[in-house]
C-alpha cells in the first residue's frame, strides 16, 4: 500500500508502472464483468428477476437464498476492495475537483445501493430489479471512468 | 479544511460499505447456521433435512475467507492508522480485529474436530469479530480529523 500514500504517483517509475499494470488488469476485469453478469443473471431487470425467482415456463429454477446471499456477499467484497483502491488513487490524482467529488462517493455508495436492491429483489419486490440493474451499470461506468482516467494520467509521456 | 471534510465523508461512506458487507455476512450466517448452539452444531454435523458441512466444504469456505478477512482487516487497520490520534487503542482494536477474524475463520474446524459441544466457539468468535469491527468503524468515523500520512 506504500504507493498509495505517495502524493505524486508518477514520481517513481516503479510506482508508476506497477500501478499502470494493475490498472490495466483492472480494465480487463471490467471488460469481462458485463459478460459474466449476462451469464449469471442477465443484463435486464426482467432477466434478473427470472434468474432470482425462476420461471417455470422457461424451465429456469429459482436461486436458493444461500447461493444468492453468498453471491451478493462476494460481489460486495470485490466492490469494496475496488472502491478503496480506486478512491485512494483518485484522491492523489490531479483531476478536476468536481470529477473527484462525483466519482469517489459514487464508487463507495453504489455497491451499498446495489446490495440493498438485490436483497429487496430476493424478498419479492419487483421494482427493486430496476434499481439493482441500474446501480450495476452505473457502478460499472464509474469504475471504467476512474480506471480510464488513472491510466491516462499514468501513461502520459514525461517523468512527473 | 475542505479536503479534510471530503476525506471524512469518504471514510464515512467506506464504513457504510463495510457495514453492509458485515450485514450480508450475518445474513449468510443466519441462513447457513441459525443463531442457537443447536442449529450451529446441526449446520456442521447435519440433521433433519440438512447435510453435514464436512471438511471439504469447510476448506472451500475457509480458504477464500482467510484471504478476504485478512484483506478486509488490513484495509480497516490502515484506515485506523490514517485517522487515529491515540496509537495504542487503535493497535489493540486492529489486533483484535485480525485475531478474531482468523479465529472465526478457523472456528469451523474446531467444531468439526472436537464435536457439537464446541459450537459456542463459532458463535463467540463471530460476536468478537463483529464487536471489533464496530469499534474500528466507530473510531474511524468519530475521529476529529483525518490526517495525511
Amino acid at each position: 500500500m506504500h504507493f498509495l500514500i505517495h502524493r505524486n504517483l508518477r514520481a517513481s517509475p516503479v510506482i508508476r508502472w506497477t500501478l499502470a499494470a494493475y490498472t490495466f488488469g483492472l480494465a480487463l476485469f471490467l471488460s469481462f464483468r458485463p459478460w459474466l453478469e449476462n451469464l449469471r443473471t442477465g443484463i435486464t431487470p426482467a432477466e434478473y428477476w427470472r434468474a432470482v425467482h425462476g420461471d417455470p415456463k422457461m424451465f429456469v429454477l429459482p436461486t436458493s437464498a444461500i447461493d444468492f446471499v453468498s453471491r451478493i456477499h462476494v460481489d460486495l467484497f470485490i466492490d469494496s476492495l475496488l472502491a478503496i483502491v480506486l478512491v485512494a488513487v483518485l484522491i492523489r490524482l490531479p483531476v478536476a475537483p468536481l470529477f473527484r467529488r462525483i466519482t469517489a462517493p459514487t464508487l463507495l455508495i453504489l455497491p451499498v445501493v446495489l446490495t440493498v436492491a438485490a436483497s429487496l429483489v430476493l424478498q419479492g419486490f419487483a421494482w427493486a430489479t430496476i434499481v439493482r440493474v441500474a446501480a450495476f451499470w452505473l457502478l460499472w461506468a464509474a469504475h471504467c471512468l476512474v480506471a480510464g482516467r488513472v491510466l491516462i494520467y499514468l501513461l502520459r509521456p514525461g517523468q512527473t | 479544511m475542505k479536503r479534510a471534510r471530503e476525506l471524512r465523508h469518504l471514510l464515512l461512506f467506506w464504513c457504510l460499505l463495510a457495514t453492509t458487507q458485515m450485514f450480508t455476512a450475518l445474513w449468510l450466517f443466519s441462513l447457513r447456521y441459525g443463531w442457537t448452539l443447536e442449529t450451529i452444531a446441526r449446520g456442521h454435523f447435519g440433521g433433519e433435512n440438512q447435510a453435514e458441512l464436512g471438511w471439504t466444504t469447510w476448506g472451500e469456505i475457509a480458504t477464500p475467507h482467510l484471504f478476504a478477512i485478512g484483506t478486509f482487516c488490513f484495509v480497516l487497520a490502515h484506515l485506523l492508522a490514517f485517522v487515529a490520534a491515540k496509537g495504542k487503542q487503535s493497535l489493540i482494536i486492529a489486533l483484535s480485529l485480525v485475531i478474531s477474524g482468523l479465529a472465526h475463520t478457523l472456528s469451523g474446524s474446531i467444531v468439526l474436530q472436537f464435536g457439537p459441544g464446541f459450537a459456542w466457539v463459532k458463535l463467540g468468535t463471530l460476536i468478537w469479530f463483529e464487536i471489533s469491527f464496530a469499534l474500528a468503524a466507530w473510531r474511524i468515523i468519530s475521529a476529529p480529523q483525518p490526517r495525511e500520512i
